[in-house]
């Protein structure tokens, strides 16, 4: 029976714990080799800004991009669970496998020529042993939860696709979401006046010279500012994933 | 390591389903232990369940606590260490001035403040010093730092640890936007950060979610001398965001013990030099 995760966006708020998890019971070195990652991005300007975060593991697609490409017919869909699997004597680290996975997930240990590719397991192992995935445990919000998949729809409902991410039409990704809740002003106030008084510093020169340097963020001069999920270099992945908050 | 064993040996071999319980086992038995005392006992908590459905226990004060209690029912004057001897609304010592106070201990053997500030003898309002926009140094330095805690260290402790440096954080200065764009600095830019006490080269991290006009520095980075030197910093530029660096400590009052001034007035400048 498929299984799959449920990701609760309007909980997470990017600790790493399941990233961290993941790395301990998987026994993965330091660095850019991370069968799940965590994205941070925001949205919007002062004051209206928001961060967002997503969620990616391998999703354990019901009808993967990466196992129907891969020349080597390493990657196999697993029967008991649905999981999706590598076998890594079978790869030869083509990388194809990244370029089909809409989500980037089959993870690499440097961006050197014919690394293998690895994966996330579902924590098969774990199934087996009646056992939840690690990632799902970490969570401190428990804004992940995992199961056969139907019993998840039942639960937290059908909704397949979260802003920002891939199409799941393709694929079929075995996840269910749940999205973040709208951006709510408790108090009351016009931002267009708060700017106008915050630009004011008499009788030194004003904060900033006009709202627009405030609204106007041109690309790239954000850290944040956009969400990727596919790298071009594994420093990129890195820089990406890491969590710079405080 | 054995640490486990040591520190909490009941969770050692708990396995993750059974988390949840072994610590409830523990928090219970801490509640019954605790219940059953018989200063408690008397006073008819409720049990164990009772209590996880409502964990609130009111109970009657016999005898209710007043300020200074202990000192009144042994006949002492809680001001004693006043030179009134009564509530000093106006404090006679304050008024001696920094001077007096950085020179004698007082009360007798409590040792010396080294604060160049002076704290007024009655409570006033004061502008703020010279880590605040009222200062005069505005002018020159414009960006309000303020060094807020990080998640990655206690206070100092554990700045340079590898494991959480590097690929995982990335100490750098918060500006908003509006700041960056005005100063030519994108995300990620070395910048210079300074101002007349310090200086320091760091990346920066762009993002709207920082007031415009202020920067964020978080704090508990080490002074880390780099190549380049500069008269203010002749031992060397700061390379590790040190933001004590920037901040004056004059308006410290000689007496205000636990005021820690942890804001600065700071320009910054892209810096052309290289990482």
């Amino acid at each position: 029976m498929q299984h799959g995760f449920f990701y609760d966006q309007s909980r997470c708020y990017g600790c790493q714990a399941c990233a961290n998890a993941c790395k301990s019971w998987h026994g993965l070195p330091a660095g850019p080799l991370k069968y799940l990652r965590i994205y941070e991005y925001e949205k919007g300007s002062f004051p209206d800004v928001r961060v967002h975060y997503q969620w990616i593991p391998c999703y354990h697609c019901q009808k993967p991009a990466c196992v129907s490409d891969c020349p080597q017919e390493a990657l196999y869909k697993e029967a008991k669970y649905g999981a999706v699997l590598l076998d890594s004597d079978k790869c030869d680290g083509c990388r194809i496998c990244y370029d089909s996975c809409p989500y980037g997930a089959p993870a690499f240990e440097s961006d050197e020529k014919g690394v293998k590719a690895q994966k996330c397991t579902m924590c098969v192992d774990r199934l087996e042993q009646g056992l939840q995935p690690v990632c799902v445990l970490a969570c401190p919000t428990r804004a992940l939860d995992f199961g056969p998949l139907v019993d998840l729809v039942a639960k937290y409902g059908n909704r397949r696709e979260l802003d920002d991410l891939p199409s799941s039409e393709d694929t079929s990704p075995a996840i269910v979401f749940k999205p973040h809740t709208g951006r709510k002003q408790l108090v009351a106030y016009d931002t267009e006046k708060a700017l106008k008084l915050l630009m004011r510093r008499d009788p030194l020169p004003p904060v900033f010279a006009s709202i627009d340097e405030i609204r106007h963020i041109p690309k790239g001069v954000v850290g944040r500012g956009e969400f990727v999920i596919k790298h071009k270099s594994m420093d990129d992945l890195m820089r990406r994933t890491r969590n710079d908050e405080g | 390591m054995g640490i486990a064993e040591q520190y909490n040996p009941r969770m050692v071999d708990v396995p993750d389903e059974r988390w949840d319980e072994a610590v409830e086992a523990l928090c219970r038995e801490a509640y019954e232990n605790w219940a059953a005392r018989p200063d408690v006992a008397s006073l008819a908590p409720p049990n164990w369940e009772e209590f996880q459905k409502r964990p609130v226990f009111r109970f009657e004060v016999g005898d209710p606590y007043y300020a200074f209690k202990e000192d009144i029912e042994k006949g002492e004057n809680p001001f004693r260490g006043t030179e009134s001897g009564k509530i000093e609304f106006y404090s006679k010592l304050l008024a001696r001035g920094p001077e007096y106070l950085a020179t004698n201990d007082y009360p007798e053997g409590t040792g010396r403040c080294y604060g160049r500030g002076s704290l007024p003898p009655m409570a006033e309002w004061t502008a703020g010093g010279r880590g605040t926009f009222y200062s005069q140094d505005a002018e020159k330095y414009p960006l309000l730092m303020s060094t807020p805690h990080s998640m990655y260290r206690q206070h100092g402790w554990l700045y340079n640890n590898p494991l959480l440096n590097g690929n995982c954080y990335r100490h750098a200065i918060w500006m908003n936007v509006a700041d960056a764009g005005a100063r030519g600095i994108k995300d990620d830019d070395m910048v210079r950060v300074f101002n007349d006490i310090g200086e320091m080269l760091i990346p920066a991290y762009v993002t709207s979610r920082v007031v415009p006009g202020t920067v964020v520095l978080f704090h508990g980075g080490w002074y880390v001398p780099g190549d380049q030197e500069s008269p203010l910093m002749p031992d060397g530029i700061d390379r590790g965001g040190s933001p004590n660096l920037l901040i004056h400590d004059e308006d410290l009052p000689t007496r205000g013990i636990g005021m820690f001034p942890s804001t600065g007035l700071v320009q910054v400048e892209k810096w052309e030099g290289g990482r």
